[in-house]
């Protein structure tokens, strides 16, 4: 079967429970649905100008000539009602991440933040965690995640000779224990773990082909790199991140 | 069941009030869909008209079709008009868009399938779906239904792009056990 074949039958799914989203978790994302008084406008007025479509090819195809101007259904009725409504409701509350998914995740709200410049990346976490060291020739792509006060976790993206490369970042304000590094055991599928030590600093390595992930952990910061690439590889990027 | 068999029945006889029945019963979950493909309003109010408009011009046959006939729409309309938003964008990671994922089970399966066969396949995806946590679901849901890039997933979600990577490689891995329980994979 080809994967297209498979992705349709898959978009064929139609359970009302599945496909209906949870409302999105991000400002300024909008309401899901109107206010009922501009849903109901907005319906009237989109069902008059499609009806007025409608009626009009009607008309035509029985052999009558229309004269009424023809007004698209896609106007700016509709937009400017749903527009309105929706300036109206710019008030959002800003939710921040469900901590239950980040077990040592302090409940304290913290920024969301997106880099795509890697000189501002560096300026703003250089100090509180640790980059792949630069003589690697990973090119920074972007970088995006949350900064408290207290817990921070960052997933950076990397290319390597036109290889992806992630990197995945948490701090915490307590000092993690070895368990921490079984985040590399939410990979099912692992064909085979490896602990080892890289430059001094105890790491699980993940086999998990094409993707291959280490994971370690030094002191209140926990990292987990992964790629398409070689173990090797990703061994290196480690190393360079270990120096003092 | 009965409004859509009052729909139909509407749309049969060419009545313009068929658009507004429409309307009233799928607007709010057609907009949903809409609003989980595409972020600018204007693009999503576009697909809801366009999708009402295409089931005008061409209803399906009965009833009991209606409501999985005016998903397919929606969500076609959308995931085109998403392309070609994304069209000439820089893209990162080529290589992991949800088809080429897909290809590594796909390339497995059976071909071709009867329409008996395939609903059964399309059936044990869906249960498969359905048996997950919540979070899951709507990883699941979001890369293969909703054919999103792993690092929008992981901002809705609060979550990192790498955790999404793993959820998603962890549940491949999980439905190619079910496909073999069931002789689909070879």
């Amino acid at each position: 079967m080809k994967a297209e074949e498979l992705a349709e039958l898959i978009g064929s799914i139609t359970d009302e429970s599945l496909i209906v989203l949870p409302f999105k978790d991000r400002k300024h994302s909008g309401k899901r649905t109107l206010p009922r008084f501009l849903s109901r406008a907005a319906s009237v007025a989109a069902a008059a100008v499609l009806a007025l479509f409608i009626s009009t090819t009607a008309a035509e195809a029985a052999g009558v000539r229309v004269v009424t101007p023809f007004v698209s259904w896609t106007g700016s009725t509709l937009r400017l009602d749903y527009s309105a409504g929706l300036d109206q409701h710019e008030d959002a509350p800003e939710i921040t991440a469900d901590p239950s998914h980040k077990p040592v995740v302090s409940s304290i709200p913290s920024e969301r933040v997106r880099f795509t410049s890697e000189e501002e990346f560096k300026a703003r976490v250089g100090n509180m965690i640790r980059l792949p060291g630069e003589e690697l020739g990973l090119e920074f792509v972007s970088a995006e995640g949350s900064l408290g006060k207290e817990t921070g976790v960052i997933s950076a993206f990397y290319t390597l000779e036109g290889k992806e490369i992630d990197i995945d970042f948490t701090y915490h304000s307590v000092m993690l224990g070895d368990e921490y590094s079984s985040r590399t055991l939410l990979i099912n599928g692992v064909s085979r773990y490896e602990n080892k030590e890289i430059a001094g600093i105890e790491c699980t390595l993940a086999y998990a082909a094409p993707w291959n992930y280490i994971s370690f952990v030094i002191g209140n910061e926990s990292y987990l790199i992964s790629g398409e690439v070689e173990m090797a590889v990703l061994e290196t990027v480690a190393g360079s991140m270990f120096a003092e | 069941m009965e409004q859509a068999l009052e729909l139909m029945a509407l749309l049969r006889a060419r009545d313009p009030a068929a658009v507004e029945k429409a309307m009233e019963i799928y607007s709010d979950t057609i907009r949903s869909v809409a609003g989980s493909f595409l972020d600018d309003k204007r693009d999503v109010e576009e697909c809801v008209n366009d999708t009402f408009l295409k089931l005008w011009n061409s209803p399906p046959d009965d009833a009991s079709a209606l409501y999985p006939y005016i998903i397919s729409i929606a969500r076609r309309t959308a995931l085109n008009s998403l392309r070609d938003r994304r069209r000439g964008k820089k893209r990162r990671g080529q290589l992991d868009s949800p088809i080429s994922e897909l290809e590594r089970i796909a390339s497995h399966l059976d071909d071709p399938f009867s329409a008996a066969r395939a609903n059964e396949l399309k059936e044990l995806i869906r249960d498969f779906v359905l048996s997950q946590p919540p979070e899951r679901q709507q990883i699941f849901i979001l890369r293969y239904w909703y054919q999103r890039e792993v690092p929008e997933i992981a901002d809705r979600l609060g979550i990192t792009s790498n955790n999404v990577r793993v959820q998603l490689h962890r549940m491949r891995e999980e439905l190619k056990i079910k496909l073999k329980e069931k002789e689909f994979y070879v």
